[in-house]
């Protein structure tokens, strides 16, 4: 049985849940998969070619407009600092986020979940402190989604 | 005794389904999102290379009556509470656009009311947008104080509601229409087709 996180956020734990969501229903059904709608509804390939419907859905998350009365969850953090995808570079540009991270797992994600986590931004640091994967790429990311 | 609490837990519980059908036109819960909608911002004049003090306009002016996405069925959505824009730009620096950029412009709004955006006041600014007489409209005038290259983002609008509904919630993909977004001012474009996007590039000389 696999261990279940402590975390103590409520932050945090929307984020891994909309993540995890995704994430597994995408090695699940891949570019099998039916239309994905959070913020918006988006199909495979779209607008991320070669990308299913439920990555599309978390690498498009926009936390910037305040008037989202959900614009707080950071839906699409984990999935920045897994993927190799600089959203500053794509055609069109959904999101001006600066994505110079790649490489972190599922358990990197998930170990740094821990029990005396009460914010982001001590998720930040404990994360940095347990990988060292390009801490400046990292802080820019949080900071994109205001933590 | 028994049977009397039982009646009276069941007609709290019935009581309470139908309260929350009633409040979200049957079905239960407001998170998801119910219409899917595309609308159209036009920038003008569309030249690819501006001078110092010039205006570039930026106008939104689209029935608030609209198709959805996936039903295709045509839904009056007017009465928006909060159905805007965040606006981003940024200047180029080498080949990325990553010096925040919206202190080296003045902006007038035409149509439109500016709420409070706290992220990073040195690259986003958000808009609502007006909603009368059947139309959604917005105007924004841009006017550059510097010389570069640069790149303007509109943003989408999600979990945006209605003033009467706020159950029944839509998102909005806001792309250029009409305009020419000058990609090939981005050194990253590598030409090919893409879906039309909220981001314009210009030049400012």
């Amino acid at each position: 049985m696999e261990p279940e996180p402590t975390f103590n956020s409520p932050i945090l734990r929307e984020a891994w849940a909309y993540h995890m969501g995704h994430f597994l229903a995408d090695q699940r059904y891949g570019l099998q998969s039916s239309e994905a709608c959070d913020q918006f509804c988006f199909d495979n390939n779209f607008p991320v070619s070669d990308w299913s419907s439920y990555m599309n859905a978390l690498e498009n998350f926009d936390p910037n407009y305040s008037s989202d009365p959900f614009h707080w969850i950071p839906k699409g953090l984990m999935n920045d600092l897994m993927d190799d995808r600089n959203d500053n570079n794509a055609f069109p540009v959904s999101v001006p986020l600066n994505d110079q991270v790649q490489g972190y797992t599922i358990a990197q994600l998930f170990n740094a979940l821990q029990s005396d986590i009460t914010t982001l931004q001590a998720y930040h640091s404990r994360l940095i402190s347990q990988t060292n994967n390009n801490p400046t790429g990292v802080s820019t990311i949080f900071s994109f989604y205001g933590y | 005794m028994d049977i009397n609490k039982f009646f009276l837990r069941l007609f709290f519980l019935l009581m309470a389904i139908a309260s929350i059908n009633f409040q979200c036109k049957k079905r239960f819960g407001c998170a998801n999102t119910v219409y899917n909608f595309e609308i159209g911002v036009k920038a003008y004049p569309d030249y690819d290379s501006i001078n110092i003090r010039d205006t570039i306009w930026f106008e939104i002016n689209t029935p608030d009556t609209l198709r959805d996405i996936q039903s295709n069925e045509l839904i009056n959505y007017s009465g928006v509470e909060n159905l805007g824009s965040v606006i981003s730009i940024e200047k180029l620096d080498g080949n990325n656009f990553t010096i925040k950029a919206l202190k080296k412009f003045e902006f007038i709004l035409i149509n439109g009311t500016e709420v409070s955006n706290t992220k990073d006041p040195d690259l986003f600014k958000e808009y609502l947008l007006k909603d009368s007489n059947g139309y959604y409209r917005f105007k924004l005038g841009i006017i550059p104080l510097e010389v570069g290259t640069f790149r303007l983002i509109f943003g989408n609008a999600s979990n945006v509601y209605r003033k009467s509904d706020e159950c029944t919630k839509a998102a909005f993909s806001i792309s250029f229409r009409s305009t020419n977004q000058h990609y090939y001012l981005n050194p990253n474009f590598q030409g090919g087709s893409f879906p039309a996007g909220g981001d314009y590039y210009f030049y400012v000389k």
